[in-house]
């Protein structure tokens, strides 16, 4: 159950996604084989962040690329970034411990350990001086970031705020998962964006998006979640139609972020498809739960497409 | 909107387990600084911080230490488990590190594996599951303002009518690790930590946890619970400068504080008392200075400042609530704490830094700012009521 309440949630806009997902047949994100990784190059701090930051400073590139957003050009007391991790950067932990153990200190190993360490890197990188927040998340509660970010935006404090989330895996974290299942690296960033916002800076395409408790009732297209399981309770009507999942997902993988990976995968889909209204159904294990999408417009093709390597 | 109030305070640190205890040591100026007995810290230094001396077991500690506050913030606030399964409460932790001592226990084999919680978050879960709470826990990860943000989403949710009560908690404990960091980044004082003084050089560790019980004020009242003060405002920014250290223009921290102020709709002329983050360290202090000076005019030079951190240590993500719960305890009780160690000051920044010995007075608001790395920055504002 979210923490947050979803009454009176307000809508928000979905003005451009970033996704990083691993190639078929791995569970590894190879960072450096990116082709926005040259973007970053002239910055000098660039190479004293951790994979974990490179892969959400490449992810809001792309994210913001396809928003069409240039920040410069906007007010950045008034952007916000709301991310969410289940480990962290356990990577950075372990290099500095590692270091500790061979008496031979990484100062930057150890600032790049803090789980705010991706989000700080794109604050700096970006003059993003808004609020600047990561949640420890478990049990896909990425759905309270979403809900923070969506108060920031409802609350006028911020205009645009970045979402997403990540997951780098470690050596600890690849023994913690030896006897669960196997995760795979991902990255993601959502934009969300006020609606005020979008009008005045005349941005199209985007999506409309409001979560919304229980089971979706109107007709359109479902996107179920990443894992199969999670809502075999779920009997669509006959004016709902399914989008096998497997199209758009790569099969066999578990994320740790799945509803930021199911929200930004199926709002890319939606507009390539010029698919008007679409429900995304979040992995929930406690409630029923749902995102009612609606593209604004249509459009034949979608700009910023995945950055896969 | 909904007003919230601070009915609850629990608190472990090294100035001592429980209000009273921990109080009696702020206002005498008693430090709970000490020599470290944790681990070995024959190769750095430094060799002392703000251990919790009465747990000396390292296992499970951050839990260990987080459950403890928390009864005894729901104890104080008069709130039984029971009564919280049924109600609407919501669990709100702020931590750097979490159970990182586990971790690193097991990673140097010391312990068996997967006895740790590997996610931050493993802590506020098992406190709801401890409490019976139906809704789960959402925890707070910017380094040292993370329970500041805590407190600020707690707030958040009893204004927007989405909480009857917040359970706010910070917490952070030290292990070797975190002790290396702060040393790799020479961030450690070689003398003792005295913040705002001319002669700084650096900062104190330490850990802890503390909670506090935020209830909407209606509901409060209902239930004829006793109110330590209005938790009035709350802001967050970044410096977006550098990953460890502060702006040194001062400007982020001066925007946190001004939009706290605005959210509570508090003049400047208003404050009674600043409770600065004052690490100790050269850069953060004069940062902080800065803010205050152009933000305060020439109230600035009257305001009473001060910083706990050389009686408590920096507690990491724990010393946003710990601070918040200083400040409640201040309004209580009209007194404001001192900046122990504080000798000379600077020439630009001649505040009112309460050097050495606290002093009683009567407050009406209360400001606490913290900052983290990454230039985060933190504010709260409490009001008598």
């Amino acid at each position: 159950m979210p923490v947050l309440s979803l009454n009176a949630f307000s809508p928000f806009a979905v003005s451009g996604v970033g996704l990083l997902l691993p190639p078929r047949k791995s569970q590894i994100i190879n960072i450096h084989q990116s082709k926005k990784i040259s973007f970053f190059n002239r910055w000098e701090r660039f190479r004293q962040t951790n994979d974990d930051a490179k892969m959400m400073l490449v992810t809001t590139k792309i994210a913001l690329d396809n928003a069409g957003i240039d920040i410069k050009k906007l007010d950045r007391t008034r952007i916000g970034i709301i991310f969410a991790t289940t480990f962290g950067s356990f990577s950075s932990y372990e290099s500095f411990e590692g270091s500790v153990l061979n008496n031979n200190l990484e100062p930057h190993a150890f600032s790049n350990s803090l789980a705010s360490s991706p989000a700080s890197a794109i604050s700096i990188f970006w003059g993003i001086k808004g609020p600047c927040i990561t949640f420890s998340v478990t049990q896909c509660a990425e759905i309270d970031a979403i809900i923070v970010a969506g108060e920031l935006l409802k609350n006028k404090i911020c205009d645009i705020v970045l979402t997403g989330g990540w997951l780098k895996l470690s050596k600890t974290c690849l023994h913690y998962f030896a006897k669960k299942n196997s995760m795979s690296e991902s990255a993601v960033v959502i934009v969300m964006e006020s609606l005020e916002h979008l009008k005045q800076r005349k941005h199209y395409p985007y999506t409309v998006v409001k979560i919304e408790n229980g089971y979706p009732k109107e007709g359109g297209y479902i996107f179920p979640n990443v894992s199969k399981n999670f809502h075999n309770q779920f009997e669509p009507s006959l004016n709902q139609k399914i989008i096998d999942i497997k199209s758009i997902l790569d099969l066999g993988k578990i994320f740790s972020i799945p509803i930021f990976i199911s929200l930004a995968k199926s709002v890319k889909f939606a507009l390539r498809k010029n698919t008007r209204k679409f429900f995304v159904l979040p992995p929930f294990r406690e409630e029923k739960i749902c995102f009612l999408c609606k593209n604004t417009i249509k459009r034949s093709v979608c700009h910023g497409e995945n950055d896969r390597n | 909107m909904n007003k919230a109030v601070v009915t609850g305070i629990g608190l472990v640190t090294s100035a001592g387990i429980g209000k009273e205890s921990f109080f009696n040591s702020i206002q005498e100026g008693k430090s709970g600084i000490s020599k470290i007995t944790l681990f070995d810290t024959s190769r750095y230094f430094c060799k002392e911080a703000g251990q919790v001396k009465d747990i000396t077991d390292t296992s499970d500690r951050a839990y260990t230490f987080l459950k403890k506050a928390t009864d005894e913030a729901l104890i104080d606030a008069d709130i039984e488990k029971t009564s919280l399964a049924n109600g609407n409460a919501k669990l709100f932790t702020g931590t750097t590190h979490g159970s990182l001592i586990d971790w690193e226990n097991w990673y140097r084999k010391i312990d068996p594996p997967d006895s740790w919680g590997l996610a931050l978050e493993d802590l506020s879960i098992r406190c709801q599951r401890a409490l019976g709470l139906k809704n789960r826990g959402l925890t707070i990860s910017t380094a040292c303002t993370s329970s500041t943000i805590a407190l600020g989403l707690g707030l958040l949710a009893i204004r927007n009518n989405k909480a009857d009560i917040s359970i706010v908690g910070g917490v952070d404990v030290l292990n070797e690790f975190i002790f290396a960091g702060f040393h790799s980044l020479r961030a450690l004082t070689t003398t003792c930590c005295k913040p705002f003084d001319k002669s700084r050089d650096g900062l104190i560790l330490g850990e802890g946890a503390a909670v506090l019980v935020i209830e909407n004020l209606d509901y409060a009242k209902k239930r004829n619970a006793k109110i330590y003060c209005e938790l009035k405002g709350f802001s967050a920014c970044s410096d977006a400068r550098h990953f460890t250290a502060p702006d040194l223009t001062g400007e982020g921290i001066y925007r946190c504080i001004k939009n706290g102020l605005q959210d509570a709709d508090v003049k400047v002329e208003e404050v009674s008392y600043i409770n600065a983050h004052g690490t100790g360290t050269e850069l953060n202090d004069r940062a902080e200075c800065i803010a205050i000076k152009k933000l305060f005019g020439k109230y600035a030079f009257s305001v009473p400042v001060s910083s706990t951190k050389p009686i408590l240590g920096h507690t990491s993500g724990a010393c946003g609530v710990i601070e918040a719960a200083l400040c409640a305890l201040c309004i209580e009780r009209c007194f404001i704490p001192p900046t122990i160690n504080f000798e000379f000051p600077e020439k630009d920044f001649p505040f009112d830094f309460v050097p050495r010995k606290g002093r009683k007075k009567f407050l009406d608001v209360a400001i606490s700012t913290n900052a983290a790395f990454g230039g985060n920055n933190a504010c709260i504002v409490l009001k008598r009521i």
